[in-house]
């Protein structure tokens, strides 16, 4: 019975996205205001539909309601009730539900973030929104349908994926990246309503950074989290294999950090218009071609589901929202004419002019790499592979330049700077960075590359911290009073400046862990009886003993192994290898301690079933940390972009 | 609204489409067969029971050799049909299987339930296995009285790939129609 | 730029984050130390079984076996990291290297992404250095008088203006 409340709430759902899609182009020929509240009301109507469907499957799961298909797919009775929530999102068409759901909040949070305005542009944002809540929920209703009923209804099911069990970070990086996906429609949906209109006036260009931000903080939240997952639950003390479903969120990211820079210089210079609305589409565009690579079972991928009839379909989308973005940004070009220009070939434009182009190539570099086995194969019949290690060899440089582009930008000044002056600008950051080298080389850190990004990563941060402490350091200075007070009303005054320089060093921070954990980090592999041990990197890892742990929905062989640091004993750590009854091979749980900045990594590889041996790999990762460190001021950074200013960011008129 | 460009600029999606579009029908996890046409990789292995088996054995016979386990299901499916065949080409082919990631007493278990119509043989380190680049069970390669590997069928063996590769090898006049498995 | 303030603030933000790797790392032996050319290629085969995985980090079996394989065509015969990689490939397909061949088709990926920096990086460059002379050519030919680096007004501009003379002044 409940199965077919949701069905019926999801053909709900698509009717009134279809009737906004088809009501949203003459609300905004005709500019009616009545219109315009028709929309909104549907808008309300297809969230509420939405969250409908979610909370009756959320229901059916914890229910162990089997006679619905999808709960007959992931659920079972053993699985605690909090994973069975979880596992809505765990297969493909409860993916594909809680898409709906998210596409239904941001739907609402459009609504509500344009309530005071009225005219064209908001009716063609909300036709296009509506145009994709309409393909979502199509796919709820038809080839993705999980409220299908199960006859016979089987008495138990096989439960989600073992890995997805393992680890509490698995109940928040989905949804994480989930809103940052999601989201990306609503900017574009902004910026394909420009395009249409002909016009991009300031107000509008204001709400297409904010709609953009906000999917993005989320987004890059998600991917960190999905890094860090991945680090605490595979195994191998590694964190970004170049998946291409890891690819699939990178891609979407990329897109839309180059659109953040580039809106930055159209906002001030009026010029770059071609490059953000091009951006923008893109972010789009990849989101789509990601989820695309995942669910159509094209992709030989860790996280790819198998081939469903919901591949053709997602293509057919894909074709017609890149064709339709080409077409209109191809015939609509005299929007895009700049109406500045950059000034000196050594100025912040051009800085800016290198960053999009970076950001570009390196788009085009992933999307090359992760479709090339798939070309190949079309065009030569032969299968090859394209693997982590050409990803970073390609990334490397690429990233190398965004650092450099990361201090040089924001130090350079608008239009044309006096050559003096701008060569004093740079010294400080440049003997920052060349010190940072000097020590780590000191530390007996080596390695050439590592070095330079280390002293690289010293000169950006110089810049950034400096744009972000140095007006409110200024400030005190010259009126006396605590530095404090005066450093976070500098951030409240500018925003924009403040955020992107936090941004930065967050992002800085987690090249350093990269490169840290890429570059030192050491492994050893020994099979020990109980007293044995192994060193490695100054530890001692000693083997205790075995113990077997048996829980509801699966039994752990936990490994007791004592660490040690010259002879002084740091504490224990346990490794397990988990054994669940639906998989022929166990899961392990490595553990991993973080001391300081390093850490210590132990998978447990294979127990004897006494316990009498086993075999560990143990891993000594430096820096790896901050990876995950840095989000909270990633975040910060973002929120204080987008803190809301007491004055409105928009005349109370229509446009 | 400029026409041409338009148009041009949304023209260069297809390469992008019809790259995606030629990913569907494909298996993305298949992995080609390197080794058709190519002599098959000298072995000397042991069964169950410590003989020593070898791939030639002087007699030039043809081969169907079978890669599989106790913990797949395919392979256990297409069990039946092996030992069938084994036993109605008695003298005219060799039916082996060599055990794939497993262990021997499961593997001597099955075939005591199961039947033991041909040789099992033991290999360890899965050297063979990779010899003959077994990416998965059931992977089975018909090979020729000379030794070359006529074909290699992964996934489980069905009687139509018996009837097309293996009957034209048999050296004598035209076999018994092979049964249909149950 | 007030140097000093910044520069003490950051070196003692530097100091409490710093990580000072260990440099001991040298100093302990390692337990299983493998050939180089075995750890290379452990790193360059991709486990069959496995989503993309080389040998040398797969748990699966399959891997493990295969290192096995590597270890004993390395130590046992003798054989160079390349006949390795060419017994591997002949029984599983190029697909079995991580990477892409560097040669045929294979080409394209190597060569194309620095070919696209490199293009993109020198034609927007190029552009903006070319727009920079056409227009002091052409100021020269108008006006001497009026001075470069001139945007138009735009209502964001001067909002912009505005707020810089508001900040200037508190």
């Amino acid at each position: 019975m409940y199965a077919s409340c949701g069905h019926a709430a999801a053909i709900l759902a698509l009717g009134l996205a279809a009737a906004g899609a088809t009501l949203g182009p003459s609300v905004a020929l005709w500019q009616s205001r009545a219109g315009l509240r028709v929309l909104r009301l549907l808008s309300l109507g297809f969230a509420g539909m939405m969250l409908l469907c979610n909370g009756i499957m959320v229901a059916a799961l914890l229910r162990h309601d089997f006679s619905v298909a999808y709960v007959a797919q992931v659920g079972s009775r053993a699985t605690p009730p909090l994973i069975s929530a979880v596992s809505l999102w765990s297969s493909l068409e409860g993916s594909i539900l809680f898409w709906g759901l998210i596409l239904g909040a941001y739907l609402c949070g459009f609504t509500a973030v344009t309530r005071r305005q009225s005219g064209p542009l908001v009716g063609w944002a909300f036709t296009v929104l509506f145009a994709i809540c309409a393909f979502f929920a199509l796919l709820i209703v038809g080839p993705a349908d999980p409220f299908g009923l199960m006859s016979p209804v089987p008495a138990d099911g096989p439960g989600p994926n073992a890995l997805l069990q393992n680890h509490p970070l698995m109940i928040i990086h989905p949804p994480m990246l989930y809103l940052g996906y999601v989201g990306m429609s609503v900017p574009f949906a902004v910026a394909i309503a420009a395009l249409i209109r002909g016009e991009l006036p300031a107000a509008w260009l204001k709400l297409l950074r904010l709609t953009m931000l906000v999917p993005w903080l989320f987004l890059s939240v998600g991917i960190v989290l999905g890094s860090w997952w991945a680090y605490e639950v595979l195994g191998w003390g590694g964190f970004w294999a170049w998946d291409p479903v890891e690819n699939a969120s990178f891609l979407p990211w990329l897109a839309a950090t180059g659109y953040l820079h580039s809106t930055a210089v159209q906002e001030r210079k009026q010029i770059f218009k071609a490059w953000t609305l091009t951006l923008v589409c893109a972010s789009f565009l990849l989101t789509i071609l990601g989820t695309f690579m995942t669910r159509s079972g094209v992709f030989n991928s860790v996280h790819s589901f198998t081939q469903s009839p919901i591949g053709p379909v997602f293509l057919i989308f894909l074709a017609v929202v890149l064709m339709g973005s080409l077409f209109l940004l191809g015939g609509r070009a005299h929007l895009l004419e700049d109406e500045g220009r950059i000034e000196a070939v050594l100025s912040k434009e051009t800085a800016f002019l290198c960053n999009n182009v970076v950001f570009v190539v390196f788009i085009f570099t992933v999307l090359l790499g992760t479709l090339f086995p798939l070309i190949t194969e079309a065009l030569t019949e032969t299968k090859l592979s394209v693997g982590e290690p050409y990803f970073d060899r390609m990334a490397g440089p690429l990233g190398l330049m965004l650092v450099v582009l990361m201090g040089v930008g924001p130090a350079m000044p608008w239009g044309q700077p006096n050559r003096q002056a701008l060569m004093r600008q740079f010294l400080a950051p440049l003997a920052f960075g060349a010190g940072v080298s000097v020590a780590c080389m000191a530390l007996g850190l080596r390695g050439p590359m590592a070095l330079a990004t280390f002293g690289l990563v010293g000169f950006a941060a110089y810049v950034n911290a400096a744009l972000w402490l140095g007006p409110g350091l200024r400030t005190a200075r010259r009126r006396g009073g605590l530095p404090f007070a005066a450093i976070a009303k500098s951030m409240m005054t500018n925003r924009r400046r403040a955020g992107g320089a936090l941004v930065h060093l967050a992002i800085l921070v987690i090249v350093a862990g990269i490169t840290g954990a890429q570059s030192y980090r050491q492994s050893a592999e020994a099979s020990l009886a109980r007293g044995e041990s192994m060193d490695l990197a100054g530890y001692t890892f000693t083997y205790e003993g075995a113990v077997g742990r048996q829980e509801p929905h699966r039994f752990a062989a936990v490994a007791r192994m004592r660490v040690s640091q010259d002879a002084k004993v740091l504490g224990g750590m346990e490794p397990r290898l988990n054994f669940y009854p639906s998989q022929r091979e166990p899961v392990g749980t490595p553990h991993v301690v973080t001391l300081g900045s390093t850490d210590l990594y132990l998978s447990l590889l294979s127990v004897e079933p006494d316990g009498k041996r086993v075999v560990i790999k143990a891993y000594v990762i430096p820096l790896v940390s901050w990876l995950w460190r840095s989000l909270p001021l990633l975040v910060l950074g973002t929120l204080v972009s987008l803190w809301p200013k007491k004055e409105q960011l928009w005349p109370k008129e229509g446009m | 609204m400029n026409l041409k460009r338009a148009l041009m600029l949304a023209a260069l999606a297809l390469p992008l489409l019809v790259a995606l579009l030629s990913g569907f029908g494909r298996d993305p996890h298949a992995v080609p067969s390197m080794l058709e046409g190519k002599p098959a990789p000298p072995w000397v292995l042991q069964d169950l029971h410590g003989q020593q088996v070898a791939l030639a054995d002087g007699q030039k016979l043809p081969i169907l050799l079978n890669f599989w386990a106790t913990w797949c299901y395919p392979c256990q499916a297409e069990h039946a049909l092996l030992q069938e065949t084994a036993a109605a080409l008695q003298g005219r082919a060799r039916v082996l299987g060599i055990i794939y990631n497993d262990s021997v007493e499961a593997v001597a278990a099955y075939v005591a339930k199961h039947g033991a119509a041909y040789p099992q043989l033991i290999d360890p380190n899965s050297r063979v296995a990779i010899d003959y680049g077994v990416a998965g069970v059931p992977e089975s390669f018909i090979i020729d009285g000379d030794g070359i590997i006529v074909h290699k069928q992964a996934g489980v063996m069905r009687p139509e790939i018996l009837h097309r590769y293996l009957a034209p090898l048999l050296a004598d006049a035209p076999p018994p129609p092979l049964e249909k498995g149950p | 730029m007030p140097k000093r303030p910044v520069v003490s603030l950051l070196l003692a933000l530097f100091c409490l984050v710093a990580p000072w790797p260990s440099a001991r790392a040298e100093r302990a032996p390692i337990v299983k130390m493998d050939d180089p050319v075995v750890l290379s290629l452990g790193a360059r085969l991709r486990c069959p079984v496995c989503q993309g995985m080389p040998i040398g980090e797969s748990p699966a079996p399959m891997a493990q076996d295969m290192m096995r394989e590597v270890r004993r065509l390395r130590l046992q015969e003798g054989q160079s990291e390349e006949q390795i990689a060419a017994h591997f490939t002949e029984r599983y397909g190029t697909w079995v290297l991580l990477d892409p061949p560097k040669q045929g088709f294979g080409l394209v990926v190597w060569m194309l992404p620095p070919a696209v920096l490199m293009l993109g990086l020198g034609a927007a460059l190029g552009s903006v250095a070319h727009k920079r002379a056409v227009a002091a050519a052409q100021n020269r030919g108008q006006n001497p008088a009026r001075p470069q680096g001139t945007t138009p007004q735009t209502q964001a501009d001067a909002e912009l203006l505005a707020k810089v003379r508001r900040q200037a002044e508190s």
